[in-house]
């Protein structure tokens, strides 16, 4: 018999004892013996290498290497994966139907939710996010913004005096002033905040509440783009079905002026949740931007609304306690 | 502003359902609230009981056999006053109810009922709901409960804002409905009586002082007035528009003020005996009781009508009592004058005073409708009072006000609406407006608004109403961005997101709490806050100087509800006023957190509770900045800083972002709480969120290390006072390139160290980036840093 055809017997002999290996101690030594002890088999092939030639020794003592290597690593996993097998069936009882080890579990605020998402619907059509004060004064809160003084249109916000010519904002626009003042058109601003209004708290109405203004100033902007801007965002924010109206409103920084309301299925009836329009010339040249030239739009989105309606909220007063019963929800 | 749609019809046609007129309006900008009357109730019959007999499956409800007149039908009813033979109202299928109720055949408890019987609240007759109503036992079935009862007139009440005082009218807003539907508008023309004879100069003269205020006088004479009650269907009206009747001279004044908008007065004749009337602002030191019989001092900011001597009226909001009509008032004077906005705002304002007087002046009433109010008024008095106009009137009106013309550009308009709007449906549009138009060039037109319209005095204010006519619901929906706006614009606030996430993910809950609070706990930190001059209590007269009393107060809440395990946060502004006026103001943006009671309950796998202690807390701002790659945070400590104790700063290249520590508990008795002990943080989120942004604007990757680390443990007893840290520090310094990290992984003590004695056991880790470290490199850095603990420690090694 060749060396080879003893080497490939050797081989055919380990595999056929694996084929039919079982997991007792007696047979894995004797096959540890047979094969890779002193006197085993892979040594017997060792003992051969003196016969052969010169020029092939080399080449045959490094299969001969290769082989115990390959074998012996057959041999460890075989008798490993039969262990294995084995005590798993004798393994103690684990109940995995235990609860988990319990970790701390936290959550952002509904409304920061709310304000997050709306911030990446809007970014998404390239909106910049800016921000302004909440305390300020007259000008930026209603002068600037078309509310000559002794106006009845300053009646429609319920406001908080610091004195007479300061207040808690009643809303997100003065920070269009603050923009236009120190930014040159065109832009695209969206402004998320806190506002305030002096109005008794009840479910309906807390004293203070959050907005998202958006400002958009360029050459060629229309009415049609705020309606398709409003819209856009409704079916982000509520879905494809959502069911919307835009109506004739009025605010003095905007001409012409809406207010949009949603349904609101479960009450049968229409919630405003924004109110928008085109931005008034006087907005513009109280800013020194041209009115022939620039045109714009703003809308100001209530954003508690908007949590309240997304989560069937009724009670507005929820947001501002902390009931960690609340707050887990979200 | 309630319209009664009975008197509506007077100038327009109405062929709309209330609810599908209120939807008109209201998508004209005019927005419609639920009004009560404005559900029509149909279809309910009287009719007899002719039988009754238990529920067999309830105890208390009846079935009944009901007739009305033709046929016989089986309604259950759970009113205690159902009897037989009873006379009541009965709503047949498809019968609508007040509230708009429909009624629907139904199965109560198994048995069917096709038709209910009715209280008299359910018809709209009373509040009464004890029982079915009861009608006397010959009233005839089968007869419309309608005739029996008259309803109230319907009414729609609309929210009318503040830019169209001609729709606190029912002429205005017959006008916009003529407008949208394209009926005719009817506006009945007063009788002009004699308006040129001089008889009534005889009377009185008419003298305005300050024609600013009062750029418009009409007045006029009319006698042998017959006070008594108005006419039944003005009472209705007027009541039901909100306004109670009084006599037939004052309510005629109403009546005219709600159908045409503008406001009138009518004195008594008798009490003008200076037979003068004189409009002037007030003197310093005046005082008028005016006719709800409150005296009010008055100063110069006020327009007052007065007989030449003494105020009869604020001009504009309010008559004296001492000038009224009353039962024996035989010759009234009667006033329509057109007064400044501001004057009668600023008047009103500063009274306190809101009449439907002043609502309509501060807001521009009509300066020529002043004339037809006047003989709408004198042709009342003379149809409804008998009385008799003194032939003339008096008109003082030196500078005619007269609306600016105004030129509407098409371009312009399609540009701001973005659709096309024809020339048709302008010119259309404008002449329902009553706004005289001419056409200046194919695209263009000149126009000059109605004086009932002071709103319109610009290009975009004519755009607006053409846009609102021509239905917002037909402008397209169509955003159309041009340009890219790619400016160089960060959100400054964009970092909170992933502190959010941070505090989230070690189980903080964010809160949003009430800004503003007592100036007892606003100015508790020693901290000034801003004082509010309107506030809705006094426990909320000052804005917030600290986000710590709300989220105590929020874990107070907690505590009450059986939660006493919490970490919350929340950030937001807060201010303080550092100077005078609006420029000493200053906001601040904070994040502030706190922790209470346990972080872990004992439970299954752990067998008792933990609590939460400042190491956690520190491990929370720790684990935030290390996070946030914020490496170079300092913790120091300094023993005094409201509201905390034993309190630690936290710096970064020597500024201070903020603090943390056990909140004293006095601070939380002053906030109102009783809770276990407190843990807090409390950071200038401005300042952070900059770090964040010159951190992020730096990073870069370190080079990780190939070659093998070597782990080194030692042991140092070290005196029980000296601080880790700085052991840390000194340490650090020694390690050259080589040590990568350092930090006690055991800390043991035993009399066998001795006592006021602690042992540290100190892992080192040893690594070099560029290749395998040498035994000797290591052992001489060893050397170093226990020389080093020797020297600047005192430390032993203990083997």
């Amino acid at each position: 018999m060749s060396f080879d055809k003893q080497i490939e017997a050797v081989r055919n002999s380990f595999r056929a004892d694996l084929d039919s290996f079982s997991n007792e101690e007696k047979i894995i030594n004797e096959l540890q013996v047979k094969y890779f002890g002193r006197k085993g088999l892979i040594a017997g092939l060792f003992q051969q290498l003196k016969d052969i030639p010169a020029n092939q020794k080399p080449c045959y003592g490094k299969l001969l290497n290769e082989l115990r290597g390959k074998l012996s690593k057959e041999f460890e996993a075989k008798v490993k994966s039969t262990t294995e097998d084995s005590s798993t069936n004798k393994k103690e009882f684990i109940d995995y139907t235990l609860p988990g080890y319990r970790f701390p579990v936290g959550s952002t605020h509904p409304i920061q939710q709310t304000l997050d998402q709306m911030k990446e619907i809007f970014k998404a059509i390239g909106f910049n996010v800016g921000y302004g004060p909440e305390i300020d004064d007259d000008w930026h809160n209603f002068e600037a913004l078309n509310f000559p003084p002794h106006h009845p249109a300053r009646d429609m916000q319920d406001t908080f005096f610091v004195d007479q010519s300061t207040v808690l904002r009643t809303h997100t626009s003065n920070v269009q002033i603050h923009l236009m003042e120190n930014k040159p058109p065109p832009l695209r601003y969206l402004v998320p905040g806190k506002v305030y209004r002096n109005e008794a708290i009840s479910f309906k109405h807390y004293c203070l509440f959050h907005q998202v203004e958006g400002l958009y100033v360029d050459k060629n902007v229309s009415f049609a783009d705020l309606k398709g801007t409003v819209d856009y965002f409704l079916r982000k924010m509520f879905g494809e079905s959502v069911k919307s109206r835009f109506r004739p409103s009025y605010f003095p920084f905007t001409e012409p002026s809406a207010e949009v309301d949603i349904w609101n299925e479960r009450r049968q009836q229409w919630m405003e949740i924004v109110g928008c329009g085109m931005v008034d010339p006087n907005v513009f040249k109280s800013v020194g931007y041209d009115p022939e030239i620039w045109h714009g739009f703003a809308f100001g989105f209530g954003v508690d609304r908007i949590a309240m309606l997304k989560y069937k909220i009724d009670d507005i007063r929820l947001f501002y306690q902390g009931d960690v019963r609340f707050l887990e929800q979200f | 502003m309630i319209v009664v749609l009975d008197w509506l019809r007077d100038f327009v046609e109405i062929k709309e359902s209330p609810q599908e007129l209120a939807d008109m309006l209201t998508m004209l900008g005019m927005e419609a609230e639920h009004s009560e009357n404005s559900d029509e109730i149909t279809n309910v019959v009287t009719a007899r009981i002719t039988k009754v007999i238990n529920h067999p499956n309830a105890d208390k409800l009846k079935l009944c056999e009901v007739f009305d007149g033709h046929e016989t039908h089986k309604v259950i009813c759970g009113a205690p006053n159902t009897h037989e033979g009873q006379i009541t109202a009965f709503a047949g299928i498809g019968a609508t109810l007040s509230g708009g109720f429909k009624i629907k055949p139904v199965k109560i408890r198994g048995e069917k009922s096709s038709g209910m019987l009715c209280s008299e609240r359910e018809l709209g007759i009373s509040e009464n709901h004890d029982g079915i109503l009861d009608l006397p036992e010959n009233t005839e079935p089968g007869q419309p409960i309608a005739a029996l009862f008259p309803q109230p007139l319907q009414a729609i009440e609309f929210d009318i804002t503040p830019n169209r005082p001609d729709c606190l009218s029912h002429i205005g807003i017959a006008r916009e409905i003529a407008l949208k539907t394209g009926r005719d508008l009817k506006i009945p023309e007063p009788e002009v009586g004699d308006s040129i004879s001089n008889a009534v100069r005889e009377y009185v003269v008419v003298n305005i002082d300050d024609p600013l205020g009062c750029p418009r006088y009409i007045a006029g004479i009319v006698k042998n007035i017959q006070v008594g009650p108005s006419p039944q269907w003005m009472v209705e009206r007027l009541e039901v528009a909100g306004q109670r009747s009084i006599n037939n001279v004052v309510d005629i004044s109403n009546y005219v003020l709600l159908e045409l908008g503008h406001p009138t007065h009518i004195f008594d004749y008798k009490f003008v005996p200076t037979k003068k009337v004189v409009i002037r602002r007030a003197g310093s030191n005046e005082k008028i009781t005016t006719l709800d019989d409150i005296e009010r001092a008055i100063t110069e900011q006020h327009l007052l009508i007065t007989d030449g001597d003494r105020p009869i009226a604020i001009a504009g909001i309010m008559g004296g009592e001492n000038s009224g009509v009353s039962e024996d008032t035989n010759t009234v004077l009667i006033e329509s004058a057109y007064f400044d906005p501001i004057t009668i705002r600023k008047g009103s304002k500063s009274l306190g005073l809101i009449t439907e007087s002043s609502r309509r002046f501060e807001r521009g009433a009509d300066p020529e409708g002043a004339l037809r109010a006047f003989w709408r008024i004198v042709n009342l008095l003379e149809e409804l009072a008998g009385g008799e106009q003194v032939p003339g009137i008096i008109d003082e009106y030196p500078t005619r006000i007269t609306a600016p013309a105004i030129t509407l550009r098409k371009s312009e308009l399609d540009l701001l609406s973005g659709c096309e709007i024809s020339a048709e449906f302008i010119e259309q549009t404008f002449t329902g407006l009553e706004i005289e138009w001419q056409r200046k060039t194919n695209a263009s037109w000149t126009c000059t608004p109605p004086t009932f319209r002071p709103d319109l005095e610009r290009e975009v204010d004519l755009i607006e109403e053409l846009v609102r006519v021509f239905g917002y619901d037909n402008v397209p929906t169509l955003p159309a961005y041009t340009g890219l706006f790619s400016k160089d614009e960060q959100d400054v606030q964009s970092g909170i997101g992933r502190i959010n996430k941070i505090l989230t993910g070690l189980g903080f809950r964010q809160c949003y709490s009430n800004s503003l609070q007592s100036v007892r706990i606003a100015s508790s930190l020693g901290r000034q806050p801003v004082k509010l001059v309107n506030p809705l209590s006094e426990e909320m007269s000052h804005t917030r100087t600290s986000l710590l009393p709300g989220l105590i107060q929020s874990l107070q809440y907690n505590i009450n509800n059986g939660n006493p395990d919490l970490q919350l946060y929340e950030h937001g502004q807060v201010f303080e006023r550092k100077g005078p006026g609006f420029k000493g103001i200053r906001e601040y943006m904070h994040l502030t957190g706190i922790v209470h009671g346990n972080m872990r309950t004992a439970d299954i796998y752990s067998s008792s509770d933990q609590q939460f202690s400042f190491i956690t807390l520190k491990g929370v701002i720790e684990l935030l900045f290390r996070r946030l790659h914020l490496n170079l945070l300092e913790l120091s400590n300094s023993k005094h800083r409201d509201p905390f104790t034993d309190c630690y700063v936290i710096q970064q290249d020597k500024i201070n972002l903020g603090f943390f520590g056990l909140i004293n508990p006095k601070y939380i008795d002053l906030i109102g709480a009783e809770t276990g002990p407190i843990y807090g943080f409390e950071i200038d989120l401005t300042l952070l969120l900059e770090s964040m942004r010159k951190q992020e604007a730096t990073h870069i990757y370190r080079p990780i290390s190939v070659y093998p680390m070597v782990e080194r443990d030692l042991n140092f007893v070290l005196s029980e006072e000296t601080e880790v840290d700085n052991v840390i520090k000194a340490i650090q310094k020694v390690g050259q390139d080589i040590l990568k990290q350092v930090r006690p992984v055991d800390i043991f003590r035993h009399e066998s160290i001795g006592a006021g004695h602690k042992s540290i056991n100190f892992r080192f880790i040893f690594q070099h980036l560029d290749r395998t470290l040498e035994d000797k490199e290591v052992s001489s850095v060893i050397n170093d840093i226990i020389a080093i603990f020797k020297r600047d420690f005192g430390a032993k090694l203990r083997s």
